[in-house]
C-alpha cells in the first residue's frame, strides 16, 4: 500500500480524474473530499461490508416451504387490506 | 434448460429467467449468473438462484409490495453496467433475510437492492446512497406504517 502524508487542503490525484482531497482534520478524524466522474461511485468501505454481510445472513435463511408460504400468505393479505384501505 | 435449485430441487428454467451479474453480489462476487424462480403462483416472493451452485439461493420480494415510495438513486456507473440510460427501464428486487426463530421479524434490504435490466437480461446489486434506506427494513412493520399514515 503507497502511504502519503498530507496537510489540510493538500490531495492526491488516482489517475487523471479522480482527485481526493485532505479537507480538514479533528483529533482523530478526517475530513476527506472526493472529486471523480459521475460513474465512478463512492462509498464508505463500511457500507460495502455490512451489505457483504447481510447477503450472507439471508443466503443462509433456512425456512421450510409451509413457513415461506405461510408468511407470503400474511404479506399478500396485509397488501390487500393496505389497498382497500386506499 | 435444467437447474438444481436450493429451494426446488431440479427443475426447468428458460433462458429469459436467467439474469447476469457481471459484479456478482456484494460478497459474492464469483457468482455472475443467477436464475429469478417464482416461489409460487400466489407468494410475494421470489428466489434469485445461483446457476453455478446449488445451495446458493437468495429470497427476494419487489418493494411495490410493501412500500410506496422506494426510490434508490443509481449512479452513473450503475446504469452503465445494466446497459441502460433510465431507471423505469428496471425491475428492483430487495433480499429478505428471514430470522430462523423468528420468521415474521423478516427484513428486506433497502440498501443494497438488486436491480434487473429485462431488456439486457443483467443485473446488479446497487448501494443506495439515501440514509433513509435501511440495511433491514422489517416487511410487516412497513404495511402497519403505511396504515399508520393513511389515518
Amino acid at each position: 500500500m503507497l502511504v502519503l502524508a498530507r496537510r489540510t487542503n493538500e490531495s492526491i490525484m488516482i489517475g487523471d480524474e479522480i482527485e481526493i482531497v485532505i479537507i480538514d482534520i479533528k483529533g482523530d478524524q478526517v475530513k476527506i473530499g472526493v472529486k471523480a466522474p459521475k460513474n465512478v461511485s463512492v462509498h464508505r468501505t463500511e457500507v460495502y461490508q455490512e451489505i457483504q454481510a447481510e447477503n450472507k445472513k439471508a443466503a443462509e435463511t433456512k425456512i421450510n416451504p409451509q413457513e415461506l408460504g405461510k408468511l407470503g400468505d400474511l404479506v399478500r393479505k396485509k397488501e390487500k387490506h393496505i389497498e382497500k384501505a386506499d | 434448460m435444467q437447474l438444481k435449485t436450493k429451494p426446488f430441487g431440479t427443475i426447468e428454467v428458460s433462458e429469459k429467467q436467467i439474469i447476469s451479474f457481471p459484479h456478482g453480489l456484494l460478497g459474492f462476487e464469483d457468482f455472475v449468473e443467477f436464475a429469478l424462480i417464482e416461489e409460487g403462483p400466489e407468494s410475494p416472493f421470489k428466489w434469485l438462484q445461483s446457476t453455478k451452485e446449488s445451495g446458493l439461493a437468495f429470497i427476494c420480494i419487489q418493494p411495490e409490495i410493501f412500500l410506496s415510495d422506494y426510490k434508490p438513486q443509481l449512479s452513473k456507473e450503475d446504469l452503465e453496467i445494466l446497459q441502460t440510460n433510465s431507471m423505469s427501464d428496471c425491475i428492483l428486487f430487495l433480499i429478505v433475510t428471514i430470522p430462523h426463530d423468528n420468521p415474521k421479524g423478516m427484513t428486506a434490504n433497502l440498501q443494497g437492492p438488486i436491480v434487473i435490466h429485462p431488456k439486457t437480461l443483467l443485473g446488479k446489486q446497487c448501494i443506495s446512497k439515501d440514509e433513509k434506506h435501511p440495511i433491514r427494513k422489517s416487511i410487516l412493520e412497513s404495511f402497519e406504517e403505511a396504515n399508520a399514515q393513511k389515518v
